[in-house]
């Protein structure tokens, strides 16, 4: 029974394109984490697949809105040190000097209030125009 | 999979549909960049041309390319959010 529970409940959460395919987690755990996280967390794992293979890219079919937002994002260099700059802050709200915090700053919140931490999952990711009606459009995890 | 590429991508200021049907293509483009690769052995790669035979047109290819796919991370990525793959 559990099986079929999870179907329904996934189809009606896949038409709010909410939460992230189970491929998104999967790939999210293979190419941010192999478990461990390194010292250069989340971003690292980018320069460890390599451009010429396409087997390498294979699971990029596999994401989701979301996922594929969050790949475009994370290769921002300006995102990457922003994001870095709030690492160890207050939940990412509180970026020093942008007036007004990372999320807003890439017109994105962050309802579950936490960025990706080594051994932690899930802040999610959502488009701000979308964020004041509470919809959520995707997420991220790492 | 993925359908064949021009030599100039979109300027446009929203979401194409050559842009969806490349967007692989773009985070390949990206970490390449990120990698430091020489643009004749990307463009080789991943652009389809030969950078010896036709140096202007592959040159041309990569960089309007990579253009876009900087556009991406900076808005692209939104209009995936808002209007979907």
């Amino acid at each position: 029974m559990r099986g079929a529970h999870s179907l329904l409940r996934r189809r009606r959460l896949d038409r709010r394109n909410f939460p992230p395919s189970f491929a998104f987690y999967r790939f999210a755990r293979a190419g941010f984490g192999r478990r461990r996280i390194s010292k250069g967390g989340v971003w690292s794992a980018m320069s460890r697949r390599d451009w010429r293979k396409d087997a390498d890219y294979d699971q990029v079919d596999e994401l989701d809105t979301s996922g594929y937002a969050w790949e475009f994002l994370r290769r921002n260099r300006l995102y990457r040190s922003d994001y870095q700059a709030v690492q160890g802050g207050e939940d990412g709200q509180d970026l020093p000097g942008s007036g007004g915090g990372l999320a807003p700053r890439w017109g994105l919140r962050f309802p579950g209030g936490r960025y990706p931490r080594r051994g932690r999952s899930a802040g999610l990711l959502v488009s701000r125009d979308r964020a004041g009606g509470g919809r959520s459009v995707g997420a991220c995890a790492a | 999979m993925t359908s064949r590429i021009a030599d100039e991508a979109p300027i446009a200021l929203a979401l194409t549909d050559y842009d969806r049907a490349h967007l692989k293509l773009y985070l390949r483009l990206l970490d390449a960049d990120e990698e430091g690769a020489a643009w004749d052995e990307v463009a080789k790669v991943l652009l389809e041309i030969d950078p010896v035979a036709e140096p202007d047109r592959a040159r041309r290819r990569h960089e309007s390319h990579l253009a876009r796919a900087r556009w991406m991370t900076e808005q692209g990525y939104l209009d995936i959010l808002k209007d979907g793959l």
